[in-house]
Order: structure tokens, then C-alpha cells, then sequence
């Protein structure tokens, strides 16, 4: 079961903020359709566990992106104007 | 100017009518006007009838006065779903977060159809970002069934479907992500079209979930569908994910064998558990035609089937919450403010979307985050490859795949719209075509009596990869008969 704290978390994650009345709600509505995906998890046998997924996601790992007319200053990178 | 029975009038004809000039662009244009006069109130398919579409009926007109041949869509009244841009006009996807955002750009569809010389009627409603059967979640109101007001048109291109349906347009644009032209088209009682990955560009519709994404057209007849999707399939430069049609047509146009996945419906039964009764009555009925009529009918299995539902729920909300993590209250339209740049993006993303996107989105940062990702994300990659594999094997045996396009009749308002998963249910038939990347096609098969009104039903022919043309072919054989069979 997803928990309340989770939700919280999520919801920074997303960028989104929730009211505790509707963390409620979404942890049932989470909940009801976690519990039907994880029908998922009888699907794979080890005979098709050997098959990878032929579509694959490209992945770079995060990294800062700087040059040298940037200047870290502590926590912070000042960058040249946008607007 | 001649009398003309819009429910009987098909792209075709029309062009015809405006060939001959026995009507002209404008007349039709207003003919559809007035019916949206009438209806809207009702019905309310569209979030705007465009202004300026008068004027360009008069820009082709002049041109067929000029003594110009009219195009094949010169003229044709068409209504688009509104994720997909038509410059300098409101591109708000259902959203309140894009309730004012203007597009700046055609979309390539757009382009295409206004090459052709279509007119663009109006925008129409839809469930916020495409999320959604009935367009319960629209921002702006839901659209109502034009069969029976009181029920759903299906979603999220219900706008678009009861446009057509109602005669407000000759046709439309739609988008499909998991049914979402196919199940509104068999709730309103005409053809819906998802093309197969790839046949046509999606530059320039809102992304909603990417690698399942297609844009299609819906009518009243096969042969508008057919000749909309000639006009906008094609590779594109703009979308990388786009494939000439051309070259990788597939090499049948028409089907011999059937084959009838047990997994959807059991021939033995003439059934299925969690399908209405008088829906499996008329796939019966219909399979009986095709019997009838010299084609095989043969039961395939399709095993990781009863797969595709959770497969797509785990998927498409990952990718939508990717989607619409640029909906920042920065780059587009809708913005409230915070105390700092966190609060901003926080309290904009909490008023911008509504409960179904912002549920989504949670759902799918949850299935991405580190400690889930492998027992969700990979996991439901995997089977989905299974699922296309499957569907291989099937096409090996058979010609095409017949199923209903629906498990039940349009539902009433507020009927499934508390329960997400009932309402994800309502896509069980239309998921599999979209995991696997394959043409499907939905097509009325009669009405069906439910407390007194007659409500409209579909059958699903699902193709293999860019067998459009075995659908369209089969299509036809049911529009033909259908007096007949049902």
C-alpha cells in the first residue's frame, strides 16, 4: 500500500502540490489501480524473462553543463542573462 | 442551391456538388453552421466555431471561379480535435494550463489538409491532455452523447465524434493514445481510424504518452476515412517517428482469414466475461456475415493479451509525466504564483491540471522512481514486447483480427467518472493495437434498445503493421450489408 508520506513526496517529485484531503483520495485511487498493474507480475516466467524489450530508452547521466563564462558561486551557477 | 441530406452527404459527394458548383464552399460551410446553431447548446462538441472560416469558403470559391479545379478537400467543413495546432488559434488540449495559448505553428496534419484546401470549422472539446473515455475530464465541460444526452460520446476525442455524428462537420481529426478515436467513433455511431505507429506525423499534437500516440481521422463513411488518411499519412521530416506509408505498405489489401482472439471473445461462448450481452450478440452476428460470405473464421490466442491494460498503465502515465513536466507556468500560458520558483511550479501545476492529469502524472512518477522502475517500468516494457510478438504470431495465421470495439454501451454521466479504474476498463478492446503499433479500425454495427433509446455500437478490425487497406476493404463489406446483418 503507497503510503501517505509517499504521496507527499511524489507530489514534490511532480512538481505539484496536494492537499491532505486529496492525498487521501489519490492513495485509494493509486492504490485500486497499483493492485491491477501488478497483475504484471505473473506474466513474466523465467523462459520470458530472457527477453529484453526491444524498445529502449537513451539515457545520459545528469550533469551540470558549463563553460567558462559561467562562475559557480557556492551553491549556485550564474549564468549569462536570459531575457 | 440544391437540397442536401447531410446525413447521407460523404466527402466524395460534396466535392462533386462543389465541382459541378452546384453548391458552393460557402453554402456548405453555412449549411454545417446552421446545424451548429442548432445543436451545440446540446451537445457542445466544439470549444470554438471559427470566425474566420467564412473566409476561407470565399477564398475557395474565388478560386473555382477563377476557373480553378477544386481540390478533393476544397471546401470540406472538417472539425480537429483540439491537441493538435492550427496556427494563431487557441490550442488548449481540454487544459486550463493552455486555456489561452495561442499555436504558433501548423501542425503537419493541418498543413496538409489546408494544402488540400479543407476548411477548418472549429476546435473541439476533448478530455484534458487526451486523458479520458468520456470527456468528463475536459476543463471546459463535458460533451454529451448525440444518441442520448444523458450518456457519455466516449473520449477523449468525444468533441470530435459528436461533431461528426451530429452533422457540425463532414469530418474530423482525432488523436488515439489507447482508443481514444476508436471508442468515442463506436459511441457515436460512426468509423474512427488508428492508423498504424508511424503512417502519420505527429508534429505539432500535444505529446500526451509518445511511443503510443497517433493522429486519425473520424467519419460517417470508410471511404471518408480512407480518403483522410491518404491525405495526411506520410513520412515527415518534423517527427523522426514518421514512415512513408508508400514503401512499407503492406503487400495484402484484402483478408481471407479472420482470426477471432479467445482472449477477447470466446466463439465457443459467443462471448466474453465483462462484455454486454447484446454487443457479443451482434460480433456474432457479424462473424456469421463474414462465414457467410466465404471468409475463414479462425480462434487465435494472443496470450500476454489480457496483459495490454496494465502494461498501458504503467507506460502511459510514465511517459505522460514526462510529457507534461514543460507545463511549468513559465513557458506556457496559465501561471500562479508562490512565495519562490518551487512554490510557482507547484501551486501552477496544482490549479493548471485537473484530478485525472494530476493523478496521472503522480502515477507515473511513481512507477519511474528509483526502487520502482524495475518492477514497473522494465517489467511492462518487456510484456508490451511480448504483447507485439503475440500479435506476429497471430498475423502469421490470420489476415486481420476482428473484435468489438467496446465492452459496454455509451455509460450514463458520473456513471464511471468517481472510479478510475472502471473507466480505464473501457479501454480493453483498444489498448493492445496501440502497445503493439498497429492499424485499427472501429465501425458501427447496429443499435442496440437500452431504457427506450437506440444506442450505436462498434466492431474493431485490428490489421497488421501498415494494413490499413485490409481494414478499410472490410469495413466496407459491413457498411454495405449492415441493414442486413444486424
Amino acid at each position: 500500500m503507497i503510503s501517505l508520506d509517499e504521496i507527499k513526496k511524489l507530489g514534490l517529485l511532480s512538481r505539484i502540490k496536494i492537499t491532505s484531503h486529496e492525498s487521501q483520495e489519490l492513495q485509494k485511487g493509486l492504490d485500486a489501480i497499483l493492485g491491477y498493474v501488478s497483475k504484471l507480475g505473473k506474466a513474466l516466467t523465467k523462459e520470458t524473462e530472457v527477453s529484453a524489450s526491444s524498445i529502449s530508452n537513451v539515457f545520459r547521466k545528469d550533469e551540470l553543463i558549463k563553460d567558462e563564462s559561467e562562475i559557480q558561486k557556492g551553491a549556485h551557477i550564474r549564468v549569462k542573462r536570459i531575457l | 442551391m440544391t437540397k442536401i441530406n447531410l446525413s447521407e452527404l460523404t466527402i466524395k459527394k460534396a466535392h462533386d456538388l462543389i465541382h459541378d458548383k452546384e453548391i458552393s464552399c460557402r453554402e456548405l460551410l453555412s449549411i454545417y453552421q446552421e446545424n451548429i446553431k442548432k445543436h451545440e447548446k446540446n451537445v457542445h462538441a466544439y470549444l470554438e466555431v471559427f470566425d474566420d472560416a467564412f473566409e476561407k469558403a470565399e477564398e475557395e470559391d474565388k478560386k473555382i471561379m477563377a476557373g480553378e479545379e477544386p481540390k478533393l478537400l476544397a471546401g470540406i467543413p472538417l472539425a480537429i480535435k483540439n491537441n493538435i495546432m492550427i496556427k494563431g488559434k487557441i490550442c488548449s488540449a481540454g487544459s486550463k494550463i493552455l486555456e489561452n495559448y495561442k499555436a504558433t505553428y501548423d501542425a503537419t496534419v493541418i498543413k496538409k489538409l489546408r494544402d488540400e484546401g479543407a476548411i477548418f470549422i472549429g476546435r473541439t472539446n476533448m478530455d484534458e491532455f487526451a486523458m479520458g473515455s468520456s470527456t468528463e475530464n475536459s476543463a471546459f465541460g463535458p460533451t454529451k452523447n448525440p444518441y442520448d444526452l444523458e450518456r457519455v460520446p466516449g473520449g477523449s476525442s468525444g468533441g470530435s465524434a459528436a461533431a461528426v455524428a451530429q452533422q457540425e462537420c463532414l469530418a474530423a481529426l482525432g488523436s488515439d493514445t489507447g482508443g481514444s478515436i476508436r471508442q468515442p467513433a463506436a459511441f457515436c455511431g460512426i468509423v474512427g481510424l488508428k492508423p498504424t505507429y508511424g503512417a502519420v506525423s505527429r508534429y505539432g499534437l500535444i505529446a500526451m504518452a509518445s511511443s503510443l500516440d497517433q493522429i486519425g481521422p473520424l467519419a460517417k463513411t470508410t471511404e471518408d476515412i480512407e480518403l483522410l488518411f491518404n491525405a495526411i499519412k506520410g513520412k515527415d521530416s518534423f517527427d523522426s517517428t514518421s514512415i512513408d506509408f508508400d514503401k512499407f505498405r503492406n503487400k495484402k489489401s484484402t483478408a481471407k482469414i479472420i482470426g477471432v482472439p479467445k482472449e477477447f471473445f470466446s466463439l465457443k461462448d459467443g462471448g466474453k466475461e465483462g462484455l454486454d450481452k447484446d454487443i457479443a450478440a451482434n460480433i456474432v452476428k457479424t462473424i456469421d456475415f463474414f462465414k457467410d460470405n466465404g471468409y475463414i473464421i479462425k480462434e487465435v490466442s494472443l496470450p500476454y493479451a489480457e496483459y495490454s491494460l496494465p502494461t498501458y498503465y504503467i507506460l502511459m502515465p510514465a511517459e505522460v509525466s514526462a510529457n507534461l513536466a514543460r507545463f511549468d507556468g513559465i513557458r506556457y500560458g496559465f501561471s500562479e504564483k508562490g512565495d519562490n520558483l518551487l512554490e510557482d511550479y507547484m501551486k501552477t501545476r496544482r490549479e493548471g491540471f485537473g484530478k485525472e492529469a494530476r493523478r496521472r502524472i503522480i502515477l507515473g512518477t511513481y512507477v519511474l522512481s528509483e526502487g520502482y522502475y524495475d518492477a514497473y517500468y522494465s517489467q511492462a516494457q518487456k510484456i508490451r514486447d511480448l504483447i507485439k510478438k503475440d500479435f506476429e504470431n497471430a498475423f502469421k495465421e490470420v489476415d486481420v483480427l476482428i473484435t468489438p470495439a467496446t465492452p459496454t454501451l455509451p455509460f450514463k454521466f458520473g456513471e464511471k467518472s468517481g472510479d478510475p479504474l472502471a473507466m480505464y476498463l473501457s479501454d480493453i478492446f483498444t489498448v493492445p493495437a496501440n502497445l503493439a503499433g498497429i492499424p485499427a479500425v472501429s465501425v458501427p454495427m447496429g443499435f442496440i434498445d437500452r431504457d427506450n433509446v437506440k444506442l450505436p455500437t462498434g466492431i474493431q478490425f485490428i490489421g497488421p503493421w501498415f494494413g490499413e487497406e485490409i481494414l478499410f476493404d472490410l469495413s466496407k463489406k459491413i457498411e454495405y450489408a449492415r441493414a442486413n446483418i444486424y
